[in-house]
């Protein structure tokens, strides 16, 4: 259980590490599940060059990975950041990324209503210099995010004209490296969970595993608003996998029923 | 003269560092100057409990830092950043300072109004570890910055001590707060909006010596005045050597004052 200033930290910041949340014994099961599951996947890697592996759903193909998306440190979490009725938005396993320049999923005024957070599960360790989830705290909230979707997309369109490497970040006459930015560091047995509209990078290293392991939930879709939003960003939740549609566990269902409810007000 | 980005920097996360703007000779020659001066003058009284050196008016009282307080990279880039018309707020030498916990100079939404931008040109490195200004980029505006204000408040009421009743915002000591550090080099600029949260935290492997100069948007309506008064009254009376200055960049920023007070 969250404590209310760590709650406070998630709505201001827009993020929340919770420091060695499993075990190493556990952290290892996790790892060995996750690299037989990765490794036996034929799906060639994401983009040759960054040699990325990128699997989408994941957990779901792994009775024991599935456990993480009910347990009490992930799911009891996301219970006190989203509140009741929240929904299932899917699960990846990467390896290999360690560089993403500065972006939001879910960016723009319009997307801030509705919450939707991303759990990582990092298997390797991540500093600053090596792959870390940078973020620029409290940029889930008007005018920061605002004001960094504008100008970034200003810059962004105008260097992809004339050919340039698309820095967005020169933006603000600083590289992406340089923007000023909180690197949440990590080691294996770390929570890191954020806000997907809070605007995010990763820099640095090459050559080293970089996995982890993703589930995502957004909170209770009671609008046609919202409705429209998951449709425009993760068409992909109104077809949740079967082993989760199928399944008799009281928090996988509720998760479930939010989407199957979500679904049917998107058909009709 | 910065760039439109530099400039878009400045006003989405309230600082902008400029680098190596001065060099190293030109460096040589404002430290000895700082140090020709800060020895002298009344210093201020909580600073000297806490072990540092602060002097005010520390720019004012040489021709030769005076020359600074003008200088394209100063006061240009200034006058790219506030409304024409901008003043001269003061200013202040300062040494041995490695701690203070999260706050902001101007607080409370009431103040976000009325843009005020503090210079800090330090004569020694910085790091994030050994003094560096920290800072929460964007948190200049609201509503970010009223979500901040238990940090405020807790630096307030506490001394920069924790007490069991009043326990840590958001769970976290200070140098945990995610903040960042504008690390520097003797040679680079600082400014800092300041309504924008700061802390320094780490130890102090040298003198920390700055200079700071501070400007504000020309105040134009009684808030402005009210907000002056309260915070920096100095700023409605300058410098004899300022009031009478030939200099038109001087002349513009104190001009009209003294009326105001």
């Amino acid at each position: 259980m969250i404590s209310d200033g760590q709650c406070a930290h998630f709505k201001t910041f827009g993020f929340l590490i919770l420091k060695q949340a499993f075990s190493p014994e556990e952290m290892e099961a996790i790892t060995r599940d996750f690299d037989l599951l990765i490794n036996a996947e034929k799906s060639p890697p994401s983009d040759d060059e960054k040699q990325v592996k990128h699997v989408v759903p994941f957990i779901e193909k792994k009775p024991q990975l599935m456990k993480l998306a009910e347990d009490d440190r992930i799911y009891g979490t996301i219970e006190r950041l989203l509140g009741p009725g929240f929904i299932w938005g899917g699960s990846e396993g990467q390896d290999g990324r360690a560089s993403a320049d500065w972006h939001a999923d879910r960016p723009g005024e319009d997307e801030l209503f509705f919450t939707r957070i991303k759990v990582h599960l990092y298997l390797d360790a991540t500093t600053e210099a090596f792959g870390a989830l940078r973020v620029i705290p409290g940029s889930h909230r008007m005018p920061l995010h605002e004001l960094l979707v504008t100008q970034l997309l200003k810059y962004y369109f105008k260097e992809s004209a004339t050919g340039d490497v698309p820095i967005a970040s020169n933006a603000f006459g600083v590289t992406g490296p340089e923007m000023p930015s909180f690197a949440l560091e990590s080691t294996p047995g770390d929570i890191v969970l954020f806000n997907q509209s809070l605007f995010h990078a990763v820099y640095g290293g090459t050559g080293k595993q970089r996995r982890y392991i993703a589930l995502k939930f957004a909170e209770n879709p009671t609008t046609e608003k919202h409705i429209a939003s998951l449709e425009k960003w993760t068409k992909y939740v109104f077809q949740p996998e079967e082993v989760f549609l199928n399944s008799k566990r009281p928090r996988i269902r509720n998760m479930i029923e939010g989407v199957v409810g979500a679904r049917d007000k998107n058909v009709k | 003269m910065i760039t439109e980005g530099q400039v878009a920097h400045f006003n989405t996360f309230g600082f902008l560092l400029l680098k190596q703007a001065f060099s190293s000779t030109e460096m040589a020659a404002i430290t000895r100057e700082y140090e020709s001066f800060i020895e002298i003058g009344e210093e201020n009284p909580i600073q000297a409990e806490k072990g540092v050196r602060s002097i005010s008016a520390f720019v004012e009282r040489s021709p030769q830092l005076t020359e600074l307080a003008i200088d394209d990279r100063i006061y240009g880039t200034i006058e790219q950043l506030l409304e024409p018309g901008f003043i001269w707020s003061g200013s202040e030498g300062q040494r041995g300072r490695s701690f203070a916990s999260w706050h902001a100079d101007r607080p409370g939404k009431e103040e976000l109004f009325f843009t005020r931008i503090k210079v800090h040109l330090y004569l020694d490195p910085t790091t994030k570890e050994t003094g560096a200004l920290r800072v929460i980029p964007g948190s200049q505006r609201s509503p970010y910055h009223d979500s901040l204000q238990p940090l405020h408040h807790y630096h307030d009421k506490q001394g920069h001590e924790k007490t069991a009743d009043n326990p840590h915002p958001f769970v976290l000591e200070g140098p945990e707060i995610p903040g960042y550090a504008i690390e520097s080099n003797p040679g680079d600029i600082v400014f800092f909006n300041q309504s924008v949260m700061h802390a320094v935290y780490g130890r102090l492997v040298n003198q920390r010596r700055y200079i700071a100069f501070k400007f504000a948007d020309r105040p134009t309506t009684e808030r402005h005045i009210e907000s002056i008064k309260k915070w920096s009254e100095y700023a409605l009376h300058p410098e004899e050597n300022f009031l009478n200055s030939a200099n038109p960049r001087i002349r513009n920023m104190v001009e009209g004052l003294v009326e105001l007070a």
